[in-house]
Formats: structure tokens, sequence, C-alpha cells
């Protein structure tokens, strides 16, 4: 399945799966939580099944197919009998396993996606779907007897129950000894499935040979309790040059479904139908799987073409910069040009905006994943803590929202590890409610979106944390720390507070590999706590990184471009403005409030430039919380720039730490840096 | 661009290497690694880098970094308005030269190693050419890469 013409068809495949799963995911923690299957639940389950049997089958994923199948059946029982026939101590298990076979597929899908070989091994799996299926029938499958006319092919049952899945076997006329044949057939069989699987009839074929005649007239009869060992020894069946035929049938599953059907019509349509239904479901996968969302006409578009078309546009936003401020047009009047140029300007914005908003997705999707690990961590170490969601409506870029997953995803876990309470004892001691809470939230602030994680635990031991941090060395022994660098430490690489390392967390390598990530896509990472009250982790993320309104500022011979957003207002002042602070650092009064002064001349030893206050411009700028005064020659102008990164080669030098986090390309083809505001205060500290 | 020093041992895989000037040393990379050469090209400077690194340049609208070679390996600088744009592995670098020479053909044979005492990772190797010209071999992946 893997020939260039079917690449795109597995692309498909791994989508739509990918896309139940996580529906799945949600229907099973919203019944869960209900304790129960709703009709609705069941049928949505049954249908997803369906869909993923079919598909996996018309892509040759057998075990997939089968376990998808075996869910499949056990589903429309639930759907036959309804919920109650389902015992109450058979709830958990039954969720339990939902999850448990979630997550098998998921794994096996992530196989397929690296291409590794899939596991064959389903047996386990089966057999915990088997073990529901038989709790729901109150026992082994014998019970119903009294469907008896559906046993269609041969009207009696000489195997018991317990072995639902047959082959009988017809040799060629003539070949002789058939009993021995048959015996070898069985031989074969044992070499590949565990005697107590199988069974057979007549069963003395090794020492009887009257039981030839019995194979004659009636075949010789295999029963197995695993539908993929019968279908193994229907190949071997086949193989053998001696058998002249053979039939499959399915005993008393069919019976438990169909209490009602009282012919063996039906039974065959079903297993034909049932033969057919790989083709149709796959065709029929695409259109299944829309109607979960609401009538709207969607396409699915790949990303390397939305990313093709963001640049192209980055491009014209450049070469329309270019256009209307070339140098040749200096000094002309030119009427017509500027309404016609302003014209173009509004419909390059525009166009700019709708190909941005093609790329935005909620980040409702990777929030939904985050309820499955507050679950999965909540049974393990045996905390109850519920997750609730906030603003998950909220759009961001999409390789935004799928970078953000991870850390996000290792932020809860911490919460949940360090966090809550270990026992709701605890937690009812201090005064809160025995179910810890973590508040996931998102919301929109103008330029950027603001994530929080936000859990009402023990918050920080800021105690713990400073030894810790004093042991692996991050922190003196002598110094006095706030409490807000205290929190700085946790973000530092080699930092745990945990002595042993459990499987969520405590190997240190977490916070920092937060930051990380976050910094990569242009975000910050804020943390607070309030000790016995919880934590709080905030992560800001600008919205667009790509394009972005700028001033252009010359200092020296150097053009450098910083955020609109980031300027407050720029003043022209003098020397005598300026105010000495104790430490030699230079400071102006704003609006009555005092602000530290950083000259980028003097941080970015540029040779050129004012030195003199009155000699150039004062420039008020924020960024967060970080508000000071920024000295420049002059401004030169507004600029719409697309922001391009630094060559690697260049980032190597640590440039973001000085407060260059990229570039630009100017209209006339010369280059200026970007500035961020943020970075080149604590650079210049 | 004339092609000399052919060699007799036309067996042996011969590669095209082009000849620079620096200083007063003469330099020779692979010719596949170089994309072009650029004459009189605006270099904007950046603030916290290296001497060697000049800044950057606009090829096209790629922002690429622009490298003194002679300051890179310790030399002062000089005349440098030609440029020689480097690719490999997607990534690009240009290198500031005195100028551009000619391109050669050289085997293996015709290269020698670097004395065990090279701390110069920079050169992989020395090649003499008729007429007592001597060319250091750079190697590009170690220019590129730039681990100090």
């Amino acid at each position: 399945m893997d020939n260039d013409g079917n690449e795109s068809i597995l692309d498909t495949y791994l989508y739509e799966t990918n896309t139940l799963l996580e529906q799945l995911d949600n229907i099973v923690l919203e019944a869960e939580q209900a304790d129960t299957f709703s009709e609705g639940n069941v049928n949505e389950i049954f249908r997803i099944m369906h869909t993923i049997k079919g598909a996996s089958a018309m892509m040759e994923y057998e075990s997939l197919a089968t376990v998808a199948h075996r869910i499949e059946d056990l589903f429309f029982i639930i759907r036959e009998k309804g919920m109650d026939a389902v015992p109450e101590e058979a709830h958990p298990d039954l969720f339990e396993m939902m999850f448990q076979s979630i997550d098998f597929f998921r794994g096996e899908v992530e196989k397929i996606e690296s291409g590794q070989p899939l596991s064959n091994d389903i047996d386990s799996f089966l057999q915990k779907i088997n073990s529901v299926i038989d709790k729901i029938n109150g026992t082994a499958p014998a019970a119903s007897a009294t469907a008896a006319p559906v046993a269609a092919e041969t009207g009696n049952s000489p195997i018991g129950g317990g072995f639902p899945y047959r082959v009988k076997v017809f040799f060629d006329e003539g070949a002789g000894m058939e009993n021995l044949r048959a015996f070898m057939l069985v031989t074969e069989i044992r070499a590949m499935c565990p005697e107590r699987d199988f069974t057979f009839f007549p069963s003395d074929v090794e020492t009887n040979s009257t039981t030839t005649d019995t194979i004659l007239s009636e075949g010789f009869l295999l029963a197995f309790r695993r539908g993929e060992d019968r279908e193994k020894a229907a190949k071997l069946a086949a193989a053998s040059g001696s058998v002249g035929s053979y039939q499959t049938m399915d005993q008393q599953e069919r019976e438990e479904k169909k209490p009602q059907r009282n012919d063996s019509a039906p039974e065959e349509k079903k297993r034909e139908s049932e033969e057919n239904v790989p083709v149709k479901a796959a065709a029929a996968a695409a259109g299944q799987a829309a109607p979960q969302h609401t009538k709207e006409s969607l396409i699915s578009v790949s990303l390397s073409k939305l990313n093709q078309l963001m640049d192209v546009v980055g491009e014209i936003v450049i070469t329309e910069s270019m256009v209307t401020s070339s140098p040749d047009l200096k000094g002309l009047k030119l009427d017509r040009f500027t309404k016609s140029a302003r014209q173009l300007r509004k419909l390059t914005d525009e166009l700019q905006d709708v190909s941005m908003s093609l790329r935005m997705v909620p980040v409702l999707s990777t929030f939904q994943k985050m309820q499955r690990i507050v679950r999965d961590m909540g049974k393990k170490l045996g905390k109850s803590a519920k997750l609730t969601l906030v603003g998950a409506e909220t759009e961001m870029d999409k390789s935004i929202v799928d970078s953000i997953g991870d850390p996000l995803m290792h932020i809860i876990r911490n919460s949940m590890d360090h966090g809550i309470e270990d026992t709701e004892a605890e937690r009812v001691a201090a005064g809160k409610d025995s179910v810890g809470e973590i508040i996931l939230s998102a919301m929109h602030t103008g330029e950027d979106v603001i994530i929080q994680v936000k859990d009402d635990g023990q918050g920080i031991d800021y105690d713990r944390v400073l030894q810790k941090a004093i042991k692996v060395g991050l922190a003196n022994p002598e110094v006095e720390y706030s409490r807000k660098e205290i929190l700085n430490f946790l973000l530092m690489p080699g930092f745990s507070t945990n002595s042993e390392v459990t499987e969520y967390s405590g190997r240190g390598v977490g916070m920092d590999v937060v930051k990380k990530a976050v910094e990569e896509v242009g975000g910050t990472v804020t943390l607070s706590s309030e000790p016995g009250r919880g934590m709080t982790t905030t992560l800001k993320i600008p919205l667009t990184m790509a394009i972005m309104d700028g001033m252009e500022v010359q200092v020296g011979g150097c053009i450098f471009t910083i955020p609109i957003i980031n300027i407050r207002q720029s003043f022209k002042m003098s020397d005598t403005d300026v105010i000495h602070d104790t430490s030699g650092g230079e400071m102006v009064k704003i609006m009555d409030v005092f602000y530290p002064v950083v000259r980028v001349k003097q941080l970015y030893s540029i040779p050129e430039g004012a030195e003199k206050i009155e000699d150039g411009i004062v420039m008020w700028v924020e960024s967060g919380e970080c508000s000071y005064a920024l000295f420049v020659d002059e401004l030169i102008g507004e600029q719409q720039v697309v922001v391009k990164p630094l060559p690697n080669y260049i980032n190597a030098f640590n440039m973001k730490q000085h407060g260059i986090t990229g570039c630009t390309i100017l209209g006339d083809g010369s280059i200026s840096a970007i500035l961020d505001v943020f970075n080149l205060y604590s650079a210049a500290l | 661009m004339e092609l000399t020093n052919e060699n007799n041992s036309g067996v042996e895989e011969t590669r095209q290497y082009l000849i620079f000037r620096s200083g007063d040393l003469k330099f020779g990379m692979d010719v596949q690694y170089v994309v072009e050469t650029i004459i009189n090209h605006p270099v904007t400077r950046l603030p916290m880098l290296p001497e060697y690194v000049r800044g950057v340049l606009n090829l096209r609208g790629e922002v690429i970094p622009a490298v003194d070679i002679r300051l890179r390996l310790g030399q002062p600088a000089e005349d440098d308005s030609t440029i020689i744009v480097l690719h490999m592995d997607g990534v690009q670098l240009g290198i500031l030269v005195d100028g551009v020479e000619r391109i050669v053909k050289l085997t293996p044979k015709d290269i020698q190693p670097m004395s065990q005492r090279n701390t110069q990772k920079l050169f992989c190797g020395m090649c003499a050419l008729p007429e007592e010209e001597t060319i250091m071999m750079i190697d590009v992946r170690a220019l590129l890469e730039n681990t100090p």
C-alpha cells in the first residue's frame, strides 16, 4: 500500500482515522462521566468502528479491522439489548477497555505513519472485548440455545459452545484415508493455534478409521475460539493438496445478535454484506465522517499549500511596498498613481488578512486532548481532578496550535503530579473542594493569545525549589532570591524537585523544554504561584509572527525595526531631562513616572550615532511588564514588514538574547534588524 | 574562466575548484558548493557579532550572512568588493574575498592533506600548482557549520 499512487489514499486514511479516534475519545470520556453510553453514543461508536473496520480492511490492516469488528459487535449487542444489559460492575471495565482500544488504534496508526510493521498480537484485546461481551450476555456464549434454527448449513452442532468460528473441510473425492488427512490438518493447525483454542469433530481421527465415513458425508469440522485462527486454518486447508472444498461459518454469535430471526438466510446475507462492506465502507468513509460537523461546507487543504500561499502573500507585501515607495518616483507629483497605490495597498492588506485567517484553527482540539491526560493520570495517581476548558473556541495559527500541544501536556502533567494534593483529605482540610480543578483557558488580547493553566493545588514550595536550585548549582546560597527569581529556576535546564523520576515528570527535562518550545513560536512563559492555593502557568503567544507593523528607526548607520505595538510614545528631550540613578544608569520622567533609558548605540557598540539626547529621539517602549525608554537617532517611518528569521549561522551567536529577533527586507532592498523590546531590555541590564 | 592545469592521470575522479584570492593567499573550494559570485553588493552590518561576520546581504529576497574570509582566518581585512555565495544542504553563506581567479580541475592526488600540526579546521588540504602557486583548499562544510 505504499506505491506512489496510493500515498494520497494512505494520507486520507490516516487523517480520517485520527479524526475518528479523537471523536471517539471525547464520546467515551463523556460517557464515562455519565457512567453510561447514551443511545446517541452507542450509535456513533458503532458507526465509527464500522468505518474504521472497513477502511482498515481496504488498506489491508487486518489487525485493526479485526479489533474494530469486535468492538462493533460489542456495540451492536449493546444497541440491541440496551445499556441496561451491561451489569453495573462491568461498566468500569467497559470504559477502560474502550480507552485501551483507542490507545491501541492510536499506537498502530503511529506505526503506520512511521512505516513500522503493525503488531499482530491482538489476542489480548480480543480477549478483553470478548470478556466484556460475555459479561453482558451473562455467561459464556453457550447460553441462548433458543435460536437453534440459525445454525445454518448443518443443523446439528456436535461441538459445544465456546468455539464459534468454524470451518468444515471436504476432501477430494477418492483422496482416500480421509481421517488421516484430517489428522494431518489438525497437526498443522496445532502448530499455529494453542490446543485450548480450537477443537474438531470427529475428535478421534488419528486412531479411528471409521471416522472417514463421517468426514465423507458431513465433512471434517474444525471450530475455533478466535476468528483469526479460523482464517489461518482456512488458508491452511486451502493450501492443502487433498482438500476439495471448505466452508466457513459462525455459530452462536449470530444467535446472540438476532434472537428474532429464525431462518438462515439473513445470516448468510449478513456475512455477505460483511464481506462487501470493506469496499463500500471505505468509499462511504469520507461521507460518513462528514456529518459529524455542522452542515458547513468544508474542504481540507494541505498545509504545504497554505504555507506556499503565505509566502507568496508575504512577498507581495514587500514588493508592493517596493513599487509604491520606489526611489524612481521620489519627488514626482503623481495624483492618480497615488490614488491607485492606496487602492492597491488596501487590497493587499485584505489579501493578507484573509490568507492569514486560513491558517487559524480553534485551540479546541488540542485542549480536548488534555482531558484524556487528566483522566488517565488521575486514575494512575489515585487523585481526582477535573479539567475545565475556557475559551477553547479561540483561534490560532494551526502550526502554533500543533506546537503547543506537547508543552501544555507537560504543564498539565506537572499540575497533576506535583500540584494537586495526594489525598482528598488534604484538600478538604485546606478548605478546598475534594476534586481538584485545573482550568485551561485561551484568550485573545489584540496581538497575542494568552493560554493559561491554573491549578488549585498545593502551589510551589519556594524553599524546596531554592534548595534544589542551590544543589544543582543554579543558585548561589549567599544570595537572597525573590519569589519571581525562584520561579525562574524552574524554567532552567536540568531542574527538578522530584528526587525520583516518575513516569510522568521529574526527569528535569520539563519546564525548560516547554519554555524553548513556546519561545520557538515567538511566545513567552511566566509562572506564578501562591503556596497552598495553586499555581498558574501563562503562555503568551503572538497571533502571527509573519507580517507586522513596524517603525523604522536609525542609529548610527544601522536601521532597526521596532514593532509598532510595543511603542507607546516618542519624545524629543534634552540632556537636562536625564536623571542618573545610584549605579550610574540613566532615567527619564514620562508622565510622572521614571523609566530607565537604554541607548541603542551603546548597547550595540555602534560607532556613529547621536550622543546628546537632544540630537536624537526618546521612544517609550513596552512589552508585557517591561517598560522603558529607548534612545535612537531618528524615526524614519512606519512600515509594514515581513519578518524573516535570521540565518542560522547568525542565530548561533545568540542574537535573540541581545534583542534582535529577526530581520526584514525594506522597500529599497536594504535589510533592517527587528528588535525585540523585551529581550533588548534584558540584554541591557 | 580558462581551464588550465589539466592532469595526465585522467582516470581518477577530477573535480573542479574555484580559486580565489584574499590578502596574499590563494584559496580553492569545490565548485559544487558555489552558487554565484557577486560584486559590489551592499552588506548590512548587524551588531553584536564577531568581527569576521560582516553582516547580512539581500540576495533576491533571501537574507544571507556575509563572512570576511580573511578575518575568519585571523588576517587583516582588505579590499572586499567580491562576494562568493556558497550553498550546502540548504544553508547559504556569502564570503567576502579580494577577487576570483579561475577554475581548475584537480584529482585527489593533487591535493596534499594538511600537516598533523595544523589547527586551522577550515582547511582540508593544500595544492601546489605550476609556477609556484600554492592553493589552500577550504573545507566548505567546516566553514558553513562554523563550530568554534
